[in-house]
């Protein structure tokens, strides 16, 4: 792993929603930073704010009804809120590059994909049209889709899922940016597409440097592709540790409960998978104390009244509970799951 | 696409034919004819003119015979006005509803896409609410009250523009504006909502990763998504354009189609009223025709199979 | 099927991709959303999966929730206001007027003095809108002729309503056949000029011809031998029947993506009849669509019948509508534009208002197009 300087970092960062139902704390102060060349996964279920998070970086918030109101985005040195719009364009496409979940929606139906991958080239690179279209078939034979020359003046609708998520990360990747943001890219695929479009993303990066943030509400994803992972619930970070140590030893209850519920190919057949009990809190109606304690099997009536502090159990490994240091002893003697000891172990 | 275009075509002529035969339909059912209104004739002429228009056969055979003319484009000469035929009373007066309906039609395109674009861009601004506003006035004002009010405002309060009667340009931006006045504002209403629609969907959001500028996120990615709903309305406009003309020709006093296609219901003219409403539903389906091929070079998702 | 809903809590766009999806989560917040199409309109809606249980709890509140929403709409409230006191108004107006100054739609003053060589008078006090070419105070006829127009505008909406809803829930349930066959006549229809349909109805049926029906309504109304009352319920009919195509088309649309719900399949398996599954089953869901199209049907029916009127094939004397009273007043427009400014604004008024109702009620019936 290349250390050579921070890419991202972000600080107490919350971003607001305006709502009917009030303001919903979406992010509500969530710190991390992201090495160059590093990989860092971002994990939680649906409402726990990684999406907003990153969509906060890349200041592509729709205001209203979001606001990011208060925290320091610094992306290599520049202070990203600082920025005017125009500077932000700038950078956006060209130095932090965003792939998003549906690749069904998220290409523009009524352009030609040479179309929308030229643009790119062209706005950023200074590239005439013909430098552009040939970087575009540069860049979608890069991921891996054949006869590139054909397939680069068709529409959208011509290609398969897979395929048009291939082409949103050829469209990401085409002007090298040095951080890509990748907003669930598998979920909306056939999980056998899910592999290739991971392991192509793991490829890439490691060809060409790039720093990535992987979000996702499945633990599985991240197992083999990143560096170290935050855990996400109800706009908070809950965990904060390198992957194969908050695999290995998680110490927040939650994040042993997400690990449970992985299926787990290698488990004994007939066993039931795990679930956590009840749903994720309403983001707009938060309790005064754990907004995770009403379906923690740990939690004690502490954990109602208190916010729970964030404790660092090591240098690299932090987790909003009150009873951290125990969960982790306990994950020592008592591993969530031995199987996923050995995805990690065939990774790093 | 051409034999998809062929087949529309095609199925013009019996659908052409249908829409005449119930005209044919309601007119016969209706109680009285064409001479019930004018003064009593002698029996003996009331004999000759029956026989002259076929009107002693039975209903069948002059059915056949209505249909056949058709289908050769020949419907004969007009009962009230006596010694022309329908087809040069057609072409006669078509050129001035055209000219008006089209021009009202350009118009309307032109402010309403403007203003409805500007709006969703700047949504919840002064521009968007006042255009709105406007927008909804323009629905909700007869267009024979706005027309005589302009007249009353720029004609015979301001003497900028002459009141009525067909002439120089001049003699057009009143009619035309009248006309256009609730298709501004369909469209304007139409344009703002088909571009929110669109600005919130995930491709844009994409254009915007991009680093795109709001300019060309708008134009180059929101637009042509934006205008479908936009294409969608201009057959029905087209088609309910008619009755606006008929209002535009009384008011201001032109010689167009509109006003022919009126006193030939109310005189029971047959042989116009069928003539003008198979012209009108042969060029309400060309043009519907026309919206779906504009389809096709908009969105390239659809094909024509 | 795509469908485009949007995000209960953020706003942004989602797509359903399949028909039967259950749960989506939203791409910019994350949030889980259950699809529903329980709702009245017949779309499927999304709801937050935190907050579901308490909407299974309100149960019925999705009409109080559209409720709530069209009364932070201010044009919507403005619209509501304005019809209000215009149906206050024309009910009870003529009335009070008639009974503080003896003036009603017929009256002609007295006091026209030697020399005046018109009884058309600007507005003054005694007449707030002037008086028309006969002297009759133009206020308390615009008054008479709201209720004409609100009663065309509401009683047409009714008819087609009545065909236009049966139209299109029956071709929708059937479906196929009978479907592609009741469509296609819609389209035929749809390519006459409707202007001739009004026009052959109104004069196949008016005079001599009037269907008993309508002459035994006038009389019960106004007595026998009113021709003009009859002409007033001609034209409820002809104008319902020429306003019904797009309900049918709005309705069979709805009821094609109800019919293969649980609910209906329930109901057949049950041994409902086709009848009670289309009248009972499928239509008030599809209630939402219907009402927003039945709201924006109103003004579009008063501006036919004022173009009908226009023509002089509307309503005829001694009954006048705003349609007539504008037609009437554009004559003279050059020497006594007040007999055109006031019926027409008037009417403009209550079109604007019903227009930004039916706006607001589409928005609150349909959170969709919601604005933030």
């Amino acid at each position: 792993m290349t250390n050579n300087g921070t890419i991202l970092s972000v600080n107490d960062l919350k971003t607001y929603f305006q709502t009917e139902d009030g303001v919903v704390k979406a992010v509500d102060g969530i710190s991390f930073e992201l090495e160059k060349g590093e990989t860092l996964g971002i994990v939680g279920e649906s409402g726990s704010g990684k999406s907003v998070t990153n969509l906060s970086v890349m200041r592509l918030i729709p205001e209203p009804p979001g606001k990011i109101v208060d925290g320091d985005i610094i992306f290599d040195g520049t202070d990203v809120r600082a920025l005017s719009l125009d500077e932000m364009r700038k950078i956006r496409g060209r130095r932090m590059a965003m792939i998003f979940q549906d690749p069904m929606t998220s290409l523009n139906p009524f352009l030609k994909i040479s179309t929308q991958l030229m643009e790119v080239t062209q706005l950023h690179l200074g590239h005439t049209k013909k430098q552009a279209y040939e970087h575009a078939i540069k860049m979608l034979k890069t991921v891996g889709i054949p006869e590139a020359h054909e397939r680069i003046d068709n529409y959208p609708h011509e290609f398969s899922g897979g395929m048009r998520q291939r082409v949103m990360i050829a469209m990401a990747l085409s002007c090298d940016p040095e951080l890509l943001i990748a907003d669930e890219p598998t979920t909306a695929l056939d999980v056998t597409i899910q592999a290739q479009i991971l392991e192509l993303i793991k490829d890439l990066k490691a060809r060409m440097g790039t720093s990535v943030i992987l979000i996702t509400h499945d633990l599985g994803v991240v197992a083999g592709m990143t560096d170290k992972i935050i855990v996400m619930y109800a706009g908070k970070v809950f965990e904060q540790a390198p992957t194969h140590e908050l695999f290995n030893t998680p110490a927040n209850p939650y994040t042993r409960g997400l690990l449970k519920s992985v299926p787990d190919p290698a488990h004994e057949e007939g066993t039931e998978l795990y679930q956590i009990p009840g749903l994720p809190p309403d983001v707009a109606h938060l309790p005064p104390g754990c907004p995770f304690a009403e379906r923690c099997y740990r939690a004690e009536e502490i954990c109602r009244t208190d916010f729970p502090p964030f404790v660092q159990i090591n240098e690299n490994h932090h987790s909003l509970c009150h009873f951290a240091e125990e969960v982790y002893e306990d994950s020592k003697i008592n591993p969530p799951t031995t199987a996923k000891r050995n995805v990690i172990e065939g990774v790093n | 696409m051409l034999s998809f275009i062929l087949r529309r075509l095609l199925i013009i002529i019996p659908m052409a034919l249908l829409v005449v035969s119930v005209t044919w339909v309601l007119i016969r059912v209706a109680p009285g004819n064409f001479y019930s209104s004018e003064k009593t004739l002698p029996p003996a002429i009331e004999e000759n003119i029956r026989r002259k228009y076929g009107l002693d056969k039975p209903w069948y055979q002059q059915y056949g015979i209505m249909l056949g003319n058709v289908v050769r484009g020949d419907f004969g000469d007009s009962l009230k006005y006596q010694g022309e035929s329908v087809n040069d009373i057609i072409w006669r007066h078509l050129p001035y509803s055209a000219t008006i309906g089209f021009l009202a039609y350009v118009l309307a395109l032109i402010v309403g896409l403007a203003a409805g674009i500007i709006a969703a861009l700047r949504q919840n601004s002064a521009f968007d609410y006042g255009s709105m506003a406007l927008a909804m006035l323009g629905l909700s004002v007869p267009n024979f009250v706005l027309g005589p009010l302009l007249v009353l405002v720029f004609a015979l309060g301001l003497y900028w523009l002459p009141p009525a009667r067909w002439g120089g340009p001049q003699n057009l931006l009143l009619p035309v504006l009248t006309l256009a006045a609730i298709y501004m504002a369909y469209i304007a209403r139409l344009t703002r909502a088909g571009m929110l629609e669109i600005m919130r969907s995930d491709y844009i959001r994409t254009a915007r990763a991009k680093g795109l500028n709001e300019t060309t996120v708008l134009l180059k990615h929101a637009l042509r998504g934006g205008i479908v709903p936009v294409v969608s309305f201009t057959g029905p406009a087209l088609a309910s354009l008619l009755a606006g003309t008929v209002v535009v020709e009384k008011v201001f006093a032109i010689p167009g189609l509109g006003n022919i296609f009126i006193q030939s219901v109310l005189n029971r003219d047959e042989p116009l009223i069928l003539g003008i409403v198979a012209f009108l539903s042969i060029l309400i389906m060309i043009f519907n025709l026309l919206v779906d091929i504009g389809y096709g070079f908009l969105d390239p998702r659809i094909r024509y199979e | 099927m795509l469908k485009e809903l949007s995000c209960p809590k953020c706003g942004a766009t989602i797509v359903l991709e399949r028909a039967a999806q259950e749960m989506v989560v939203c791409t910019f917040c994350n949030a889980t959303s259950v699809v529903e199409t329980s709702d009245a309109s017949g779309d499927p809606k999304l709801v937050l999966e935190s907050q579901r249980a308490e909407a299974a709890v309100a149960g019925t509140s999705l009409w109080r929730d559209a409720w709530r929403r069209l009364l932070k709409n201010k044009l919507a409230v403005f619209g509501m206001i304005v019809l209000g006191f215009m149906l206050l108004l024309v009910t009870i107006g003529p009335t009070i007027i008639r009974l503080a100054t003896g003036i009603t739609a017929d009256y002609v003053p007295s006091q026209i003095e030697e020399g005046d060589l018109v009884r058309s008078f600007p507005p003054s006090l005694q007449h707030p809108m002037g008086t028309d070419d006969a002297g009759r105070d133009l206020f308390a006829r615009v008054l008479q002729g709201g209720r004409i127009s609100l009663m065309v505008g509401i009683i047409s909406t009714l008819v087609s309503l009545l065909v236009g809803v049966s139209y299109g829930a029956i071709a929708g349930y059937f479906g196929g056949r009978i479907d592609n066959f009741m469509m296609r006549i819609v389209d035929i229809i749809y390519a006459i000029p409707y202007i001739l349909i009004v026009i052959v109805l109104l004069s196949i049926f008016g005079g001599p011809n009037t269907p008993d029906f309508i002459a035994w309504l006038s009389e019960k109304v106004g007595g026998a031998g009113n021709q003009g009352l009859s002409q007033i319920f001609l034209l409820f009919f002809a104008l319902g029947l020429v306003s019904w195509l797009t309900m049918a088309r709005v309705v069979r649309g709805q009821i094609l993506s109800l019919k293969n719900e649980e609910f209906v399949l329930a109901a057949r398996a049950s041994g409902v009849s086709a009848f009670g599954i289309i009248f009972r089953h499928l239509v008030p869901n599809a209630l939402g669509p219907v009402i927003v199209y039945a709201t924006l049907t109103v003004p579009s029916v008063m501006l036919t019948e004022a173009f009908l009127s226009f023509l002089g094939m509307g309503v005829q004397a001694p009954y006048a509508s705003w349609g007539s009273l504008a037609a009437d007043g554009i004559k003279n427009i050059s020497i006594f534009p007040w007999q055109l400014i006031f019926p027409g604004v008037t009417m403009a008024l209550t079109l604007f208002s019903l227009n930004f109702l039916g706006d607001g009620l589409r928005d609150a019936l349909d959170p969709q197009t919601r604005k933030f």
